[in-house]
C-alpha cells in the first residue's frame, strides 16, 4: 500500500506544521482509498450494553455535500466522532481522507484532523476570546501564519460569513445565529479537505436556519470540498443535501442522491420526510 | 443480584482503577511539559496563580502564625517562658503548618479554577475542538497549569512562611508584649538552610500534587453539563487537600525523619 508523504498530510502545502507535531510521513498511515471521503466498513459501535452502528457500511463521496438524516439516537453524530477518531468502533474500520483513523498512530491522527473542520453543535468558541481571535486560532496555532496574513484571512473569512464588524465581539454577545456563522468560518480557516456538522441549526428559529443553510450551500459550491451534515431537519436537508443517508436502528436505512431518497416510498423514509408521529 | 451488586462493583473498580488512570495522565502530563508547553499561556497562567493565590496564602499563613504564636506563648508562660514562643512558631509554623496551609490554599484557590476551567472547556466541547484541530491538547492545555502550579508551589510556600513570620511578630511584639530580639532569637535557633530548603522542596511537590490533581480532574471526567463543573472543581479540592496532607507528612518524615535518624 502507499505511504502518506508529508505533504498529503499538511493541511495546504504553504502551511507549516506546528513543529512540535510534525508529521514526517508517518509509516504507519495507510492511504486506502481518494474517492471517498469518508468510509466506514463493517463498523459496529456500542455504548455500555446499547449497540448504536450495527455492521454498518457508508461511502460518502468527496466534493459533494451529504447528509445523515435520522431521528434522535441513531448514530450520526457517532458517525461524525468516528471518522475524526474521538471515538473508536468496536468492530469495523473507519477510512478518513484516504487514512485508516484507527490504524494511524496519534501524530498521523492529528495531521489527518487538521485536514477537516467541524462545527459542533453548540458552536465550541472559545468564550475568553474575540471573535477575531476565535477565527485567527487555527491560523496562529496550526498553521503559525505571520500576523499580516492572520489578519487578511480573517477578514475574507468574516466577509464570506457575513459578518465582517464584528471581530472585537466575545461570543456571548452574538446571536445564536451569528455563533454559528463565526464557528463555521473558524471551521474552513485553514482551507479542510472535508467539513462535517453536527445539527448546524439546532436552537435557531426557522428564518437564521434557513440564512444558515444557504450559507452552507454557497460556501461548498464556492469551496468545492466536501460537507457531511448531521441534521433531523428536513427542510434543511432539502436545501442542502447532494446525496441523502438515513439512519435507523443502527443501521443506514437508505442512502442515495436527494433526489431518490426523496421519492422513495419506503414507508420509514416517507414517515420521517412527512413528519408523521411515531406510531403509539 | 447482578443488577444489585453492579453498582457495587462499580464504584469499586473505578476506585481501583483510579490511581493507574491518575498515574498515567500525570505522566502524560509532565511528558508534554518537557515537550514545551506553550510560552505565553505558561507565563499567563503562572501569573495569574500568583495574583490570585498568594493573597489567599498570605492572609491564611498571616492569622495562623498569629494563632500559633497565641498558643505557644500560653502554654510557654506556664513554665515561664513565654518569651520562647518563637521556638514553637519556628517549629511548627515554619516547617510543617505554613507550608501546608499554602498548599491547602493553593488547592482551594487554583485548584478549583483550573479543575472547573477544564472540565467547563470539556462540557462545551472547546477541548474537542481544538483535538479537531489536530492540537495536541496535553500539551496545549495540561502542560501550561501543571508548570504554573510547579513553578507557583515554591513561592507560594516561601510566601506562606513569611507571611506567617509577620503574623507571629506582630502578635507577639504587638499584642503580647514578648520581647522581639528574645522571641526572634528562639524562632531562628530551630531554623536553618535546609527547613528553607525542605519548603522549597515542599512547594515543588505540593504544587506539582495540585496541578496534576485539578488537571486530572477538569480533563478526564466522562460527566456532561452545567453541573459536573461543580462537581470537577469539589473533587479537586478534596482531593487535592488530602494530598497535600499526605505528601507533607510525607515529606517531613523523609527531611525531618532522615536528620533524626543522623543525629
Amino acid at each position: 500500500m502507499p505511504k502518506q508523504t508529508d505533504s498529503d498530510s499538511a493541511i495546504g502545502s504553504d502551511r507549516a506544521i506546528d513543529s512540535d507535531s510534525a508529521i514526517n510521513a508517518d509509516s504507519d498511515v495507510d492511504v486506502v482509498s481518494h474517492e471517498n471521503a469518508i468510509e466506514l466498513i463493517g463498523v459496529t459501535k456500542q455504548f455500555g450494553d446499547r449497540v448504536i452502528l450495527d455492521n454498518v457500511d457508508l461511502a460518502i463521496a468527496r466534493g459533494r455535500t451529504t447528509v445523515l438524516l435520522g431521528p434522535s439516537g441513531t448514530g450520526k453524530s457517532t458517525v461524525l466522532r468516528l471518522a475524526t477518531g474521538l471515538l473508536a468502533p468496536e468492530v469495523g474500520r473507519v477510512v478518513t481522507l484516504g487514512v485508516d483513523v484507527f490504524a494511524a498512530k496519534n501524530k498521523a491522527l492529528l495531521a489527518l484532523r487538521r485536514r477537516m473542520g467541524m462545527l459542533f453543535q453548540d458552536n465550541a468558541l472559545f468564550g475568553s476570546l474575540t471573535v477575531f481571535d476565535n477565527v485567527a486560532f487555527p491560523l496562529r496555532r496550526v498553521a503559525h501564519q505571520p500576523e499580516t496574513e492572520v489578519r487578511r484571512r480573517v477578514a475574507e473569512l468574516l466577509d464570506l460569513v457575513g459578518l465582517p464588524d464584528v471581530g472585537d465581539r466575545t461570543p456571548d454577545r452574538l446571536s445564536g445565529g451569528q455563533r454559528k456563522r463565526i464557528a463555521l468560518a473558524r471551521a474552513i480557516a485553514l482551507e479542510p479537505e472535508l467539513v462535517m456538522f453536527d445539527e448546524p441549526t439546532s436552537g435557531l428559529d426557522p428564518q437564521t436556519s434557513a440564512s444558515i443553510d444557504h450559507l452552507i450551500r454557497s460556501t461548498q459550491q464556492r469551496l468545492g470540498i466536501t460537507f457531511v451534515v448531521i441534521t433531523h431537519d428536513v427542510e434543511s436537508c432539502r436545501l442542502i443535501a447532494d446525496d441523502v443517508g438515513m439512519l435507523l436502528n443502527g443501521k443506514v436505512h437508505i442512502f442515495g442522491p436527494l433526489q431518490d431518497v426523496q421519492a422513495s416510498t419506503d414507508p420509514a423514509v416517507r414517515a420521517f420526510l412527512d413528519r408523521e408521529p411515531p406510531h403509539a | 443480584m447482578n443488577a444489585a451488586l453492579h453498582p457495587w462493583l462499580q464504584s469499586a473498580s473505578s476506585a481501583l482503577v483510579w490511581p493507574l488512570r491518575f498515574s498515567g495522565f500525570v505522566g502524560r502530563g509532565l511528558a508534554a511539559a518537557l515537550r514545551g508547553p506553550p510560552a505565553k499561556d505558561t507565563v499567563l497562567l503562572t501569573v495569574r496563580l500568583l495574583l490570585r493565590s498568594l493573597p489567599v496564602v498570605a492572609v491564611v499563613t498571616f492569622f495562623s502564625g498569629a494563632m500559633l504564636t497565641v498558643q505557644a506563648a500560653s502554654s510557654m508562660a506556664t513554665f515561664g517562658a513565654a518569651n520562647m514562643a518563637g521556638l514553637i512558631v519556628g517549629f511548627g509554623g515554619v516547617r510543617e503548618v505554613f507550608p501546608l496551609l499554602a498548599g491547602g490554599s493553593l488547592a482551594a484557590r487554583t485548584g478549583a479554577e483550573l479543575a472547573s476551567q477544564l472540565q467547563a472547556m470539556r462540557v462545551t466541547r472547546q477541548v474537542e475542538a481544538l483535538e479537531m484541530m489536530g492540537l495536541d491538547v496535553m500539551r496545549l492545555l495540561v502542560a501550561p497549569r501543571l508548570v504554573a502550579c510547579i513553578v507557583g508551589g515554591p513561592i507560594c510556600v516561601v510566601a506562606a512562611m513569611v507571611s506567617g513570620l509577620i503574623g507571629a511578630h506582630l502578635v507577639g511584639v504587638y499584642q503580647l508584649n514578648i520581647d522581639r530580639g528574645a522571641m526572634w532569637d528562639a524562632l531562628l535557633s530551630t531554623l536553618g538552610t535546609v527547613d528553607v530548603i525542605a519548603g522549597i522542596v515542599k512547594g515543588l511537590v505540593l504544587g506539582l500534587i495540585v496541578g496534576a490533581v485539578a488537571t486530572f480532574e477538569g480533563f478526564t471526567s466522562s460527566e456532561s453539563g452545567p453541573r459536573s463543573v461543580g462537581r470537577a472543581a469539589n473533587r479537586a479540592v478534596i482531593r487535592g487537600m488530602v494530598f497535600v496532607c499526605a505528601a507533607c507528612l510525607l515529606l517531613s518524615m523523609l527531611i525531618y525523619g532522615r536528620l533524626l535518624a543522623g543525629n
